[in-house]
């Protein structure tokens, strides 16, 4: 039996590389599939096509969730390839559900939670390795911080399409018992604990800084302001805005 | 204007961008990565890493939810990190970075409206009993997008070190001082704001 792990892995690493308003993943999908859909239709032309064409639709999820649903799907197709017609359609009402499922909590964990946690991992580590005195602590930072993030992304992706393959349909109901909340809420913690040393010591840094009061200032304005100025960008413009206004009635400079 | 510096730098936000939005993602296009390699290229690391922690936190609360795009954030960070590097007021720079970050999510988002085609097409030769060949499609949506990355990075790294070094300093000071509020306000605005929203969902 042909191991579909490794190119089932590989190709969900170009999930997005086509990427459209019209099909979101679609193609990427229909492309990382491909190989099993090859094996599971290896003895009909016509299976094959009609396979393809339903992989084509439109599709959308985290990447970094896609090896579940990718695995499971590839397991269900197997089935359809092998004369269990209904597991085709069985396959495309998966795909669907598990992609909007899984992608909000992926989206919460890998974008709202570990990446955060990669960025000021990042910050920490190089501003350590400078003091300790490192050879190159901006590289040792960035290392840092793509471990963090990498570490658990590509393992979720290996592991998801190693379950969705074994369990097809089951690796759902697998994925739906994991204490997703729970690692939620400590990536979260871990997060918000590690930017705000972050925050501390990039404080310490004459480069970073400028004004300690005008630093401190913008870290309380962003805290209490930023969702309701709809975003720090907005709100960084209308410091400029104010700080130019107090430049022209006090000759203030920052 | 260093013309090979600017053609290295360009080439490697071309290829590095992938990552944000084709390709993985590894992070290795957010700005605190891009910030310090484009530095590094320029030859100095920290003036980068200084503008790409700055990006990195006006836009590490920006969620890429459903594809959302709002401004490019390997793009402003890699363009204000060279220009910074190479001399420019780091809030010249700043500006200059979210110009270009800006435009290139224009472009990335016209794009994305153009690739709808590549699945019809596919579709097409399904019908018509012919094999698509859905990896050289594929192939080509990255080489269009990085191509599109490296004329747009290009662009602002051209104009940003010919233009900015001249015009900065003619500006009225209040406009300096407001760019330079902004800049300086920026990552703490920021680094506040997901401070709070981690806070609070934890």
């Amino acid at each position: 039996m042909t191991d579909l792990r490794a190119p089932l892995f590989a190709r969900s690493l170009l999930l997005q590389a086509g990427f459209s308003d019209e099909r979101r993943q679609g193609l990427g999908f229909a492309w990382a599939v491909d190989p099993a859909l090859a094996v599971a239709y290896s003895r009909s032309a016509d299976g094959f096509r009609a396979a393809r064409l339903r992989h084509l639709g439109s599709f959308n999820t985290h990447p970094c969730a896609s090896g579940l649903i990718l695995g499971a799907c590839a397991e269900l197709e197997a089935r359809a390839g092998a004369g269990e017609a209904p597991a085709a359609a069985r396959a495309a009402a998966l795909k669907a559900a598990l992609g909007a499922a899984l992608a909000g909590a992926a989206d919460a964990f890998f974008w709202g939670a570990l990446r955060p946690l990669a960025a000021a991992a990042a910050v920490l580590a190089a501003l350590a390795a400078a003091r300790l005195g490192a050879a190159h602590p901006l590289a040792i930072g960035a290392a840092a911080g793509l471990a963090v993030f990498n570490g658990p992304a590509l393992f979720a992706r290996w592991r998801g399409v190693a379950l969705g393959l074994r369990g097809g349909e089951e690796s759902a109901l697998v994925a739906a018992r994991l204490p997703v909340q729970r690692w939620l809420r400590a990536a979260r913690l871990a997060a918000a604990l590690l930017v705000f040393a972050a925050v501390v010591g990039a404080l310490g840094q004459p480069r970073f800084s400028g004004s300690t009061v005008l630093a401190a200032g913008a870290l309380a304005l962003g805290a209490i302001l930023c969702d309701a100025a709809g975003g720090p960008l907005r709100l960084a413009a209308a410091a400029g805005l104010v700080g130019a206004a107090a430049s022209i009635a006090t000759g203030w400079t920052p | 204007m260093s013309a090979a510096s600017a053609l290295t730098a360009a080439g490697l936000l071309a290829v590095v961008e992938l990552d944000a939005a084709s390709i993985g993602p590894f992070l290795i296009s957010r700005p605190f990565v891009v910030g310090p390699l484009i530095g590094w290229a320029r030859g100095d690391a920290w003036s980068g890493a200084v503008l790409g922690a700055v990006f990195e936190a006006l836009t590490l609360a920006e969620l890429p939810l459903g594809g959302r795009l709002d401004v490019s954030a390997p793009i402003a960070a890699g363009t204000a990190a060279w220009l910074a590097a190479s001399g420019l007021p780091y809030e010249a720079a700043f500006a200059a970075g979210i110009a270009a970050g800006w435009t290139h999510a224009l472009v990335e988002r016209r794009l994305r409206r153009g690739r709808g085609a590549l699945a019809r097409r596919s579709e097409a030769e399904l019908g018509a009993g012919r094999e698509p060949r859905l990896g050289a499609k594929l192939a080509s949506a990255l080489a269009v997008q990085a191509a599109a990355t490296f004329a747009v990075s290009l662009a602002f790294l051209a104009a940003g070190s010919e233009v900015l070094p001249a015009l900065w300093p003619r500006l009225p000071e209040f406009v300096a001082v407001g760019a330079r509020t902004c800049f300086l306000s920026a990552p703490w605005i920021g680094a506040g704001g997901l401070v709070a929203a981690l806070g609070r969902r934890a």
